[in-house]
């Protein structure tokens, strides 16, 4: 056995032993979901919140306002096609309702995507 | 594709490039945070991150062919914030890896003689040893200057430092009874 293969098992065995969960291998793709794209940073600024329950994150933006508790919530007052919210569990969509209201249950550290009608996405940085 | 010509993919935008380098990557840089003894959460936010920061400087990258390395210094860095986040001890034995920590690699059931007697000979070398010899192994064409960072030697001494923890992982399946001919 030549050292390439004994390494070779040894990779085998330890990806086998520890294989790479399938939610890990989705936030990574989702990591570089816009590569290449046409899209404008959504700017958001940090604003005092009062939690329910728990600890809660809010940003006030041009565009409305997200919080970050359990989960994740807001309100958009732009039309918007669609809300996709980027997790380590890789990418949900969140439906927004007539109000431009939307939650998901996604915890841990989020990146927001407001896809518009013609126009490029509006994303946020990553929030925790 | 060889890697560099996927990393100048991806950069112009070629989702399947991005697949493609995280099919051949995604191993390396989980084993990278687990080996710094990392729950699965904290792994996995570990590669997350490392992920997130190729996608932002991927059209930057000094050296595409050298993304291995790349992946394993941010992975190694992205752990060690992790772990002063968190303010954990590294624990340094495999012995005394946490009892609560079920989802362990040595607390799972093994599928084969052939992977037990691996993990067996693998999990009595030294760290350092147990460090390079999974780098290398999930990485094999990375740089010895990049090795040598990740394992805290000079990078003249990282051939030896392999051949030598490769002889003795040769020498432990052959103790535990793994025939001559596979050991080598």
């Amino acid at each position: 056995m030549t050292d390439a293969e004994l390494l070779a098992d040894l990779a085998g065995m330890l990806d086998r032993l520890d294989p790479v969960p399938a939610r890990v291998h989705r936030a990574a793709i989702a990591a570089g979901a816009f590569l290449g794209m046409a899209w404008d940073w959504l700017d958001l600024i940090p604003a005092p919140a009062v939690a329910v329950r728990g600890d809660a994150r809010v940003w006030h933006s041009s565009v409305g306002v997200i919080e970050l508790s359990d989960g994740v919530s807001g309100l958009i007052t732009i039309p918007v096609k669609r809300v996709e919210i980027h997790s380590g569990n890789g990418v949900v969509e969140a439906p927004v309702d007539l109000g431009g209201g939307f939650s998901a249950d996604v915890s841990g550290r989020v990146r927001l995507v407001l896809h518009r009608d013609g126009d490029v996405p509006l994303v946020t940085e990553w929030l925790s | 594709m060889d890697t560099a010509e996927l990393v100048r993919a991806a950069a112009d935008g070629d989702q399947s490039a991005w697949r493609e380098l995280i099919d051949r990557h995604h191993r390396l840089v989980w084993h990278v945070a687990r080996s710094h003894r990392l729950s699965e959460a904290d792994a996995a936010d570990v590669c997350q991150s490392t992920w997130i920061a190729l996608a932002e400087r991927i059209a930057r990258l000094h050296s595409p062919a050298g993304l291995p390395g790349w992946l394993i210094t941010t992975a190694r860095r992205e752990s060690l914030r992790v772990i002063a986040d968190r303010a954990r001890v590294v624990v340094t034995e495999v012995a005394e890896a946490p009892a609560d920590d079920e989802t362990w690699p040595e607390n799972t059931t093994l599928r084969t003689e052939l992977d037990d007697l691996l993990w067996r000979a693998f999990a009595t070398l030294p760290e350092r040893c147990r460090t390079l010899l999974g780098l290398v192994a999930f990485a094999p064409g990375v740089s010895y200057a990049r090795l040598a960072s990740a394992i805290g030697v000079a990078p003249g001494s990282v051939g030896n430092t392999k051949g030598r923890c490769l002889d003795v992982l040769r020498r432990t399946l052959a103790l535990f009874g793994m025939p001559e001919e596979v050991a080598g």
